[in-house]
């Protein structure tokens, strides 16, 4: 059997269409990055994270480092009730991952905490 | 009712079927409470399993082109139209339509919707186009002529034959907007999701 090729026209177009697109998404993914990859939008509690390496480590995903660039051991221990600050001091000294316990991009309303923390003891049950 | 019409229609309603079956089964599958299936690491493993399905319908492209002394490759004509159809139902199941938000996967699954839609479609290009030569078999039988010479003969005038030539020029370019697309979206789940997801 002898393959016949496509008009030699085909391929020149596809190419260059190829490439338009590649270009205009390259383009609007600077303008609106959210838009083009994100699964979901950003929760209100993030809203101002202007950029997606704000939290996003290349090839890496989510990166809990950034997120303690933010949400670092003193703003814990300043702003938080107990029970939060002790989980979170405890999950950041022993480097676990936020997003365990934390997912975004599940649209504007929604909650990103999906796990639950743990029943803190009391002092006097840590001395039993 | 003409045959090939009723066969359009039995296939085409299959395939409506078919994809309401899927993304009800994806409804099932998405923990309501948490992520959509595509977002757990069953459903990013299933992206690369249908993935690696819709891979398997670039064997027959291929082996037209690197053995054109040969004889028609039937058999992986087989496996390209079954890999083009179960391929992309695997996909859709990945990504849920319903779940779906970012521009770049949804441009690709448009793009595959066309690839897989014009693929059966062409299937019934391809019939009608054997078809017409069925005539043309008769009078080349009737002029003497071998028949591997009759194969040959036919088969060159199929691949010319014009409907099948306008069909072509929409399935093959839109299948290359469709690896580019594809190739966007994997490298962007992978730069934003790492390599690695728990």
């Amino acid at each position: 059997m002898n393959y016949v090729p496509l008009p030699r026209a085909v391929v020149p177009i596809v190419a260059v269409a190829t490439v338009v697109l590649l270009a205009w998404v390259g383009w609007e993914s600077i303008l609106f990055p959210e838009a083009f990859w994100a699964p979901g939008d950003l929760s209100q509690y993030h809203a101002s994270v202007a950029r997606c390496v704000h939290c996003h480590e290349p090839f890496q995903g989510p990166s809990s480092v950034k997120c303690q660039a933010c949400h670092y051991k003193e703003d814990f221990a300043a702003r938080s009730e107990p029970t939060v600050r002790d989980h979170h001091l405890r999950v950041i000294d022993q480097r676990k991952t936020c997003v365990a316990c934390h997912t975004e991009h599940r649209g504007m309303l929604a909650e990103i905490t999906t796990g639950v923390l743990p029943v803190s003891k009391t002092p006097s049950e840590v001395d039993e | 009712m003409n045959p090939v019409f009723l066969r359009l229609l039995i296939v085409g309603g299959l395939t409506l079927f078919a994809v309401v079956g899927v993304l009800l089964f994806e409804a099932i599958l998405t923990p309501i409470t948490i992520l959509s299936f595509g977002r757990t690491p069953q459903g990013q493993v299933t992206g690369w399993i249908g993935l690696a399905v819709i891979l398997l319908v670039f064997g027959y492209p291929i082996r037209k082109r690197t053995h054109q002394n040969r004889r028609w490759p039937h058999r992986w004509l087989q496996i390209h139209m079954v890999a083009g159809v179960v391929g992309p139902l695997i996909i859709i199941l990945h990504a849920g339509v319903l779940h779906m938000h970012a521009v770049v996967p949804i441009l690709a699954m448009v793009a595959m919707g066309i690839v897989a839609l014009s693929g059966l479609i062409g299937q019934h290009v391809h019939y009608l186009a054997f078809q017409t030569l069925y005539t043309k078999r008769h009078e080349l039988e009737r002029q003497s002529v071998s028949p591997e010479e009759v194969e040959t003969g036919l088969l060159d005038t199929a691949a010319r034959e014009k409907m099948f030539r306008v069909w072509q020029m929409i399935h093959a370019p839109m299948t290359l907007l469709f690896i580019a697309l594809v190739a966007l979206h994997v490298i962007g789940a992978l730069y934003f999701g790492g390599l690695y997801s728990p």
